[in-house]
């Protein structure tokens, strides 16, 4: 472990600057995280609250300390900015402690059971949780789930019954709506997706973004090109990106 | 049962699930739909007879999920239709609320896969038609049981009677209690052993009766605690004796003075360890019987003369009924003839000299002679097309008995160089005179004359014919149907 290193994660330059400035001073040796991996690992992180994101403030602690909670357990959390709060894991940006290295000596580490200050901003748990659990308008696995289900029937037909691929169009997946579905689920993780920017979890998110981007073509003609289902694979990446979710939603979704 | 004739509703506001779930199990199963509660509701009284209903938790815009409250409504309306929960919502708060409610199974939309739904559809059905048929079989039992236990009613009102009643309704609370139930032949051992049986705690469980004496001794131990195959000649399987087809219920051994030394001991470990071992095995077998003996012999004089284990004797005698012969509570005979011949009232059924000759009467043969008697009459009375069952209807030994102390077939079997008869010898001539006009009248058909005497089978009269012979074989000489047929009914 990197005794001196400490981790930062903010959305704003000029107070990463002014952190890294202070703990230059204090002989700690900052980073500037975008994403975290586990590969780095510091007794320190610093999180610039609330975060800027997508055009909105959103306020992230909680879900960084269940992130570390999970990845570093013997880490320190420390949230940073202009909220004039005393709290063991909080520095007021206009009130820099006189100690810097006592103070984070003090702090408590993120299995240990503590609330995180009023933050402000977006709660970004709830929108998670509309994401995943969400009934109709706002769930994005709501939708996945249903043309995860469609194309599972779709490939049972073909593969186990050696039923004709037109015949599968025509009694389920135009039944179905699978390509206004498909669009449903683009538009939503649109909306969805530039919340969750800086969250510890948007690499997989990224990742998933890609996926959704190489089987689009299928959707986007209609469905009605088997050869594209089967050479791009649709199922089996629809079902990757749900256990990708599930991984994510198990974690961080209560 | 092919598949294809299970009938599934799926209750779902999403038209297109119905659309999907009906495409991908064409093949196995016939579906019908409901998108709303109304919907369901006039689908159920239109046919209640559904193998499974799958169904959403959320039924409307509203987002509710009302489907929780249907499960314990469609539980209690339908009881017979399995519910199998479809649904988004896969937290475990809802998925305990719905099994607590009823439901038989719970499937998230989002796991779905054909192979094992598919599996689950047909395994909820299958268990339930399962359970179903356990529900008819249980019901068929009780409604059989029912009918045992009216056939084998304690009838009687008689001080005496009422107090064993208070009695055996006591011991009943005493399920691990042996009992013994002494008292003349024919005086309703059986029905006092049902009457425990139908008031205690192990009345929804077995009740066995059997008769030691009519099983032949080389059998009898396999009949009581069951064999292995190969165990003996004839031995071709496993078989369960008397004392398994009885756990946790009541075994009730009857004529248990009968039993030989080997019996005596196999029973005795049994009392002091509930422990039996069929024949043929290496293992003991736990078991909880409650055990139930009774006799006619005074078994304290069987131990005096050494053919009835004195140890067993004490076990047995724990709690011992005597039930009173019948000529000692003819108070009770009214009752017992409005029983046997359904209801009609005594005095209705009889004129006032036949009513007189039938509470006079003596009964050697108590309720059982009370029975046939009864049959005898009643037949006879449609022979003769009497309104009332008069003197004439009535048996020979009935109608003469006023004339004299003692039953007329008693004088006319019994030759005066006999002198003084006992007690037994007289039940013995009168069951022996019984035995001898039903030979004659049925051309010495066993079976016949079995039926006649209101036997259970062959080997109850063969049983009384020769546990006669062998106590009295001087009486034979008065019957020579019987004499004459001995040998091919005792074989």
């Amino acid at each position: 472990m990197n005794t001196k290193g400490i981790g930062i994660i903010s959305s704003d330059k000029t107070i990463f600057n002014h952190l890294k400035r202070r703990l230059t001073a204090a002989e700690f040796e900052p980073y500037h995280l975008s994403t975290p991996t586990e590969k780095t690992i510091f007794d320190y992180h610093i999180l610039s609250t609330p975060l800027f994101i997508g055009q909105t403030y959103v306020a992230t602690t909680a879900l960084w300390k269940k992130y570390f909670k999970a990845t570093q357990p013997t880490t320190k959390l420390i949230t940073s900015g202009f909220q004039a709060q005393q709290h063991s894991n909080h520095i007021d940006l206009l009130n820099w402690p006189d100690d810097v290295s006592l103070f984070l000596a003090n702090a408590r580490t993120v299995s240990e059971e503590w609330e995180p200050i009023a933050e402000g901003g977006l709660d970004i748990q709830r929108k998670l949780y509309r994401f995943f659990e969400g009934h109709g308008d706002e769930s994005l696995t709501d939708v996945l789930h249903r043309i995860l289900m469609t194309l599972t029937m779709a490939h049972d037909e073909m593969d186990k019954y050696q039923v004709a691929y037109t015949e599968v169009y025509e009694e389920l997946l135009q039944h179905s709506n699978i390509a206004s579905k498909w669009q449903l689920l683009l538009n939503r993780w649109v909306n969805y997706l530039p919340h969750f920017a800086a969250l510890p979890f948007f690499t997989t998110f990224k990742s998933i973004d890609q996926a959704l981007q190489t089987i689009a073509p299928y959707f986007e003609g209609g469905c009605t090109n088997e050869q594209l289902l089967r050479n791009l694979d649709c199922l089996e990446t629809l079902r990757t990106i749900k256990e990708d979710l599930e991984i994510i939603a198990r974690q961080y979704v209560n | 049962m092919s598949t294809k004739n299970y009938n599934i509703l799926i209750v779902d506001d999403d038209t297109e699930f119905h659309q999907q779930i009906r495409y991908s199990f064409r093949r196995n199963f016939v579906f019908e739909g409901a998108i709303n509660v109304e919907h369901l509701r006039k689908k159920l009284k239109e046919s209640p007879n559904y193998d499974l209903i799958l169904l959403d938790l959320v039924l409307d815009n509203t987002k509710e999920k009302i489907g929780l409250e249907l499960i314990r409504e469609l539980n209690q309306d339908h009881p017979n239709i399995p519910i199998i929960v479809v649904t988004k919502d896969n937290n475990v708060d809802t998925v305990v609320t719905a099994m607590k409610h009823g439901a038989r199974d719970f499937l998230p939309k989002k796991d779905y896969d054909f192979d094992y739904w598919n599996k689950k559809f047909k395994e909820v059905i299958e268990s339930n038609n399962l359970k179903a048929e356990n529900r008819m079989l249980r019901e068929e039992v009780k409604r059989h049981r029912d009918q045992r236990n009216k056939e084998y009613s304690f009838i009687g009102e008689s001080d005496k009677i009422q107090e064993i009643k208070r009695i055996l309704r006591m011991v009943s609370e005493e399920p691990d209690i042996t009992v013994l139930i002494t008292g003349e032949t024919g005086v309703g051992k059986e029905v006092a052993a049902r009457y425990l049986h139908q008031n205690g705690a192990r009345s929804e469980r077995p009740f066995q009766a059997v008769n030691l004496s009519a099983i032949q001794k080389t059998l009898l131990e396999s009949t009581l605690f069951g064999h292995k195959k190969g165990a003996f000649t004839g031995a071709t399987r496993d078989t369960e004796g008397y004392f398994s087809q009885a756990n946790n219920g009541i075994l009730m051994l009857d004529e248990i003075g009968d039993i030989d030394a080997n019996i005596q001991i196999k029973l005795l470990r049994f009392l002091e360890t509930k422990l039996i071992r069929p024949v043929g095995w290496d293992k003991d077998i736990q078991l909880d019987v409650q055990i139930v003996a009774a006799t006619h012999r005074d078994l304290a004089e069987e131990v005096e003369k050494g053919s009835f284990r004195a140890d067993l004797f004490q076990r047995l005698k724990a709690m011992v009924i005597e039930i009173p012969p019948l000529r000692e509570r003819k108070s009770d005979i009214p009752l017992i003839m409005e029983f046997y011949s359904e209801g009609v009232e005594f005095d209705t059924l009889l004129l006032p000299e036949a009513k007189e000759h039938l509470l006079q009467y003596n009964w050697p043969g108590n309720i059982r002679e009370l029975r046939n008697a009864i049959n005898y009459m009643m037949l006879r009375k449609r022979i003769y097309n009497r309104a009332k069952i008069d003197l004439e209807c009535l048996p020979t030994e009935i109608q003469t008995y006023q004339t004299s102390p003692k039953p007329s077939v008693v004088q006319a079997a019994a030759p005066t160089s006999r002198g003084e008869l006992t007690i037994d010898e007289e039940h013995a001539i009168i069951d022996l005179e019984k035995i001898e006009q039903s030979l004659i009248r049925k051309n010495k058909v066993k079976k016949d004359v079995a039926i006649e005497l209101g036997m259970e089978n062959t080997d109850n009269l063969r049983y009384k014919i020769k546990k006669y012979y062998e106590k009295h074989p001087h009486l034979f000489e008065d019957f020579p149907f019987i004499k004459e047929s001995y040998k091919r009914i005792v074989k």
